[in-house]
């Protein structure tokens, strides 16, 4: 009890005790490991991205380059307009998508976890069937295309991501399991509609669960290029993730081809080079990585915050 | 109560079904016509995706082809990454277009699908300009049953394959580049180079030298390489490309020189990047080694050298269709557009180089200065290519030498023939994946091939490659003796 | 349970359940326009789909000819058929019990660090190769394993012993995939665990450490339990998956996934990608995904069931 008062930290956090000091230095020399090899891979591609065009066609990629340059990232400043638009694109779309998504995720995710609805297992077929079967690209493509007229709109790269049956059998659960069923009685008898059960009770007792979603959601639009390759014929509409793939799959197309010949090596040389498209990989990361903290509070801070007392 | 339930899915499935009317209505709004009967016609191509100064363009374009032929065209170019699955949604969902750019792998699926229109009747009426001017040869490459379902481009219609060279540093090595036309006489010069540079000096990708199956047989437009007819056999004989001795010969060549690490170690898994080679095999033009080549790879001295015939077969020639959509409403306007492009040099120039003023302007003596190279339509994908204007960057025409590719190729005896694969699509799939397996580490070498060989004819022979090869010479026959 | 289940159907419609049904149709209708409808496309997979002049894509499907099971054959009938479904499923099976493990123990001990603004850092770093797509995680690799410049040939020949062409040698990719798989996933599959871990109360612990429960004891006794449901939860969705392989990491990585590697690390979906190409009719595609759905919905019915059998609040239907 003793160490409680000599660390403020654990005291706000009602964990009354820790691991031991041997441990806890064994556990931050693993995770220092950990983080080692997930980011080394990231200051790789960014010593690709300061390397010479030249260092790179001669000795293919290297950790330390020959030559040095910062003609990628004058490239991608040269395309500012382009590369902040499309920014402002993958913002848009990751921001309404999520916000769209949670309400959508989480009204669903309620509705199935009260054992006491009548049509609980006629809502639970309509989640787990798209689970297992879909009807396939060309399918939804008319239906996008033909019957809600998504094309080359910005609602294409959000709608149709916006619910996962995954995300919903999530929330579910944990509504099941961290909302007691007599919390809920009693809020009924008090009068209350389950719309009120559910935005004044049930809702602020999940803020992990919230979390865990919006997160999920957060870095699904964020890294979706998949949708834009169908829909998007509008360069105004690209995401950077979608820019940046569009540029790297019309490259492997064109190395794959070789029997198209000649007039495909001549469109390759319009394209950007590798320093440019490494660059823009790191362009990436650095957004959403700034991101994730707002996330973490609702994981990381003190172990009982949120949770049901009594 | 089970009622309730009934009742729901019952509501449900009501509405899917009105909704699912709503989007099967066969109304395309494509085909638009405005009140000074103008026709729009939308045309789908390939390209770097939509070009920024679009707009610009079309207020060029639009103006120009009204007065010669009373169409607007609205292109809708997709980015090269996305081609596969664009086109197929597009074409499969029955999205409305007027012309589509196509070509060799993908063509004869999409005619026995009915994605295109058959135009042999129209081409002569409607456009007997466009019908002149295209070599009967070529129509017939595009012919399925003797039905034309394509314009094609003129282009490079013959396929030659090229050793490319840094001559540097075959000069430093001694080496007469034009003295070696084929793998046997490449060996020795090798070994030289390696010995004076210490790394690989011949660059293979995962393709490998697998041109040398495009170069010998004629594939019957199936899209496999496990069948073929040989250019020059009369009989007509289908087979099986690996068997052939010549191939086995050249393959044990390479599998010595990759052996003994005159080729890039990496070949079965490298791509064809925009790195530097010392030397690497490519299909072209030898005048493509000082524009394309050498700037591209990086090679200060380029030099190609040919090896092996040019040929010319279907699946040559189809390396850049345009067909017009089936249920295309204004088929004539959108031939009458494919002939003016292929005709007349003004509207080739804007498709080809983009905006006038902007990307390009015409100089006194009628050539093209480029002002930016950046124009994200595909030029090969449009229409001819031996109209284009010559380039202020050119001495001579690049075409001149391309045109005589074309005129000097070994043409195969079975120009016109396409075989109808979908009474062995299973078998065809199934042999595609026992090639497809083991391709790149045969044709770069590095495996010994007769025993790959063996082992792949085993797989094919299960994979019913008998089957697949009887079909193709039943209907090879039945071509022959017309 | 069942029979309050039961109980309940035969109970009057109420107040209650009109609210919950408004609750639930905003996603509902979301999940008719853009699950259930596009589930006529199902049929392709039996149809020798073919187009009509000037006719939509509903008209074509309705007009095609049955196929029956012919595009499936090309599946059925490959020789490769029991490699690529040995490799699918048991590569998913290692994914899912090393990646369960990995995942919880790390939530677990992140969760136990001292700093917790140390901890922080480290799940933010985690996350990082989540965000690089494949084909640039597969540059890194090549780094490393390309046999004329790659490090480890480098350092092989440095060494004096011969270089290994890693991309012919079958034996090292079941390690590098599942290395790589975990390198990708881990930092993004921890989250759903942490996030159980902060809702389980707290007043369990401060009961467990009054009793003189040790660390490990409550790690044993009070976080695993809680974690079960979400453990099981997430193991039933994996399962529903085993038939699906993530198609970037088995054809970026391994740059094709064919030839001399092919025994190790080709999939249904590589499979179907190198050989299905755009001329293949669209019948055959769909024929392969319907394929894989049928089977991974017999899987996941049976987790289920086993599920439910054993304890019953656990199952997801």
């Amino acid at each position: 009890m003793s160490k409680k008062n000599k660390n403020a930290d654990m005291a706000e956090s009602s964990h009354l005790n820790k691991i031991s000091q041997p441990t806890n230095i064994g556990f931050n020399i693993l995770f220092i490991l950990i983080a080692l090899i997930c980011v080394i891979p990231v200051v790789f591609v960014f010593m690709i991205s300061i390397s010479a065009e030249e260092s790179i066609q001669m000795n293919g990629y290297r950790f330390i380059p020959e030559v040095f340059s910062l003609d990628a990232y004058k490239f991608l400043f040269d395309e500012g307009e382009m590369i902040i638009r499309a920014l402002g694109v993958s913002i848009f779309v990751t921001v309404v998508g999520t916000v769209l998504g949670v309400m959508l995720t989480t009204l669903m995710g309620y509705v199935l976890s009260r054992n006491t609805y009548k049509l609980n297992n006629f809502f639970t077929m309509i989640v787990f069937i798209p689970m297992i079967f879909n009807g396939g690209m060309v399918a939804q493509y008319v239906v996008n295309t033909q019957l809600l007229h998504l094309r080359d709109t910005v609602w294409a790269l959000i709608l149709p991501l916006c619910v996962s049956s995954f995300n919903v059998v999530i929330a579910k659960t944990f509504f099941k399991t961290n909302i007691p069923e007599s919390i809920i009685e009693s809020a009924q008898i008090d009068g209350a509609s389950q719309l009120q059960i559910f935005g004044k009770i049930a809702l602020p007792l999940a803020k992990p669960l919230l979390a865990t979603i919006a997160l999920f959601l957060t870095f699904g639009y964020w890294n979706d290029w998949f949708q834009s390759s169908l829909y998007i014929t509008d360069q105004k509409l690209l995401s950077l993730q979608a820019l940046l793939n569009s540029i790297q799959r019309n490259i492997e197309m064109m190395a794959n081809n070789p029997s198209a010949g000649i007039s495909m090596v001549e469109y390759m040389n319009s394209m950007p080079r590798e320093g440019a498209r490494m660059a823009m990989a790191i362009i990436i990361i650095i957004p959403i990585a700034c991101c994730y903290p707002f996330f973490q509070k609702y994981f990381i801070s003190g172990l009982t915050v949120g949770a049901v007392k009594g | 109560m089970k009622k309730k339930r009934i009742v729901a899915l019952a509501m449900t499935a009501a509405m899917c079904a009105g909704l699912l009317a709503g989007c099967g209505n066969d109304s395309n709004e494509g085909g638009s016509t405005s009140e000074d009967g103008v026709v729009t016609l939308k045309w789908v191509t390939v390209g770097n995706g939509m070009p920024d100064n679009y707009d610009a363009w079309l207020e060029q374009v639009n103006p120009y082809l009204e007065e010669k032929i009373g169409v607007n065209v609205d292109m809708e170019v997709v980015g090269w990454g996305d081609w596969d699955n664009r086109r197929s949604v597009i074409t499969n969902s029955g999205e409305y277009f007027d012309i589509l750019f196509t070509d060799q792998t993908r063509f004869s699926s999409e005619v026995s699908n009915g994605v295109f229109l058959d135009i042999t009747d129209m081409l002569q009426e409607t456009t007997p300009e466009l019908y002149e001017l295209i070599p009967e040869d070529y129509w017939k490459a595009v012919s399925s049953d003797s039905k034309i379902y394509g314009v094609p481009t003129m282009k490079d219609n013959a396929i030659t394959e090229y050793f490319v060279w840094d001559k540097d540093i075959a000069d430093k090595y001694g080496i007469d580049i034009n003295a070696i036309t084929d793998f046997d006489s490449l060996y020795p010069a090798l070994q030289k180079i390696k010995e004076g540079e210490g790394t690989a000096p011949f660059f293979m990708s995962k393709a490998g030298a697998s041109v040398l199956i495009d170069m010998n047989f004629d594939d019957l437009s199936s899209g496999s390489k496990v069948i073929g007819v040989k250019y020059g056999d009369d009989g007509a004989t289908v087979v099986n490309p690996l068997d052939d001795p010549d191939i086995l010969a050249n393959l044990e060549t390479i599998h010595k020189m990759y052996s003994e690490g005159l080729i890039n170690g990496d070949a079965p898994t490298a791509d064809d990047t925009n790195k530097y080679h010392m030397l690497f095999i490519a299909q072209g033009w030898s005048g493509a080694a000082k524009t394309t080549w050498g700037p591209n790879f990086g090679i200060a001295n380029c030099e190609a050298v040919q090896f092996g015939d040019s040929v010319m077969c279907n699946k040559t020639i189809q390396g850049s269709i345009n067909g017009i959509y089936s249920g295309c409403k204004n088929p004539e306007k959108a031939l009458e557009l494919l002939q003016l492009i292929n005709t007349d040099t003004k509207l080739r120039d804007l498709f080809y180089f983009g905006v006038e003023g902007e990307d390009w302007q015409y100089t006194d003596d009628n050539k093209v200065e480029r002002l930016e190279t950046d124009w994200a339509l595909a030029g090969y994908t449009q229409g001819n290519t031996y109209i284009v204007s010559q380039q202020t960057t050119e001495e001579t025409s690049q075409w001149d030498e391309v045109i005589a590719l074309n005129d000097a190729a070994v043409r195969s005896g079975l120009l016109g023939f396409s075989m109808d694969t979908s009474e062995v699509t299973t078998q065809l799939a199934n042999c595609n994946a026992v090639y497809e397996k083991y391709y790149p580490e045969l044709f770069t070498g590095a495996q010994e091939p007769n025993a790959l060989i063996e082992k792949m004819k085993g797989e094919l022979e299960t994979a019913g490659w008998d089957e697949l090869c009887a079909a193709a010479q039943e209907q090879v026959d039945e071509f022959m003796g017309k | 349970m069942e029979k309050e289940k039961k109980k309940n159907l035969k109970r009057r419609w109420n107040k209650n359940d009109t609210e919950l049904t408004i609750l639930a149709l905003p996603t509902t209708i979301w999940y008719i326009l853009f699950s259930f409808l596009p589930m006529f496309g199902l049929i392709i997979a039996f149809k020798d789909y073919k187009i009509s002049a000037g006719h939509g894509f509903i008209y074509n499907v309705f007009h095609s000819e049955w196929a029956g099971f012919e595009n499936f054959e090309f599946l059925i009938k490959s020789n490769d058929l029991f490699v690529i479904l040995r490799n699918t499923i048991l590569y998913n099976l290692v994914f899912i019990v090393v990646g369960t493990i990995l995942a919880v123990a790390l939530a677990m001990m992140i969760s136990e660090l001292w700093s917790k603004r140390k901890s922080k850092v480290y799940q933010t770093l985690m996350f990082f190769p989540y965000f690089m797509s494949w084909v640039v995680a597969a540059y890194f690799l090549d780094a490393f394993l390309n046999q004329d410049n790659g490090l480890i040939n480098g350092m092989l020949r440095d060494a004096g012993n011969d270089p290994i062409q890693w991309y012919m040698t079958a034996g090292v990719w079941p390690f590098i995939l599942i290395f790589m798989y975990l390198w990708k996933s881990t930092g993004y599959n921890m989250v759903i665990y942490l996030a159980n871990i902060s809702g389980i109360d707290g007043t369990l612990y401060e009961a467990a450490v009054m009793d003189g429960a040790s660390k490990w004891q409550q790690a044993r006794f009070i976080t695993l339990p809680c974690l079960k449901n979400v453990v099981i939860m997430m193991f039933i969705l994996n399962v529903g998956k085993v038939f699906y392989s993530d198609f970037g990491l088995f054809y970026q990585l391994t740059q094709g996934a064919s030839g001399s590697i092919f025994n190790t690390t080709a999939t249904i979906d590589t499979f179907v990608f190198n050989n299905l190409q755009s001329n293949m009719p669209v019948g055959m595609t769909s024929a392969a995904t319907f394929f894989q759905s049928v089977a991974c919905c017999i899987t996941i019915l049976l987790a289920n069931w086993i599920v439910k059998k054993i304890d019953e609040d656990s199952a997801i239907i």
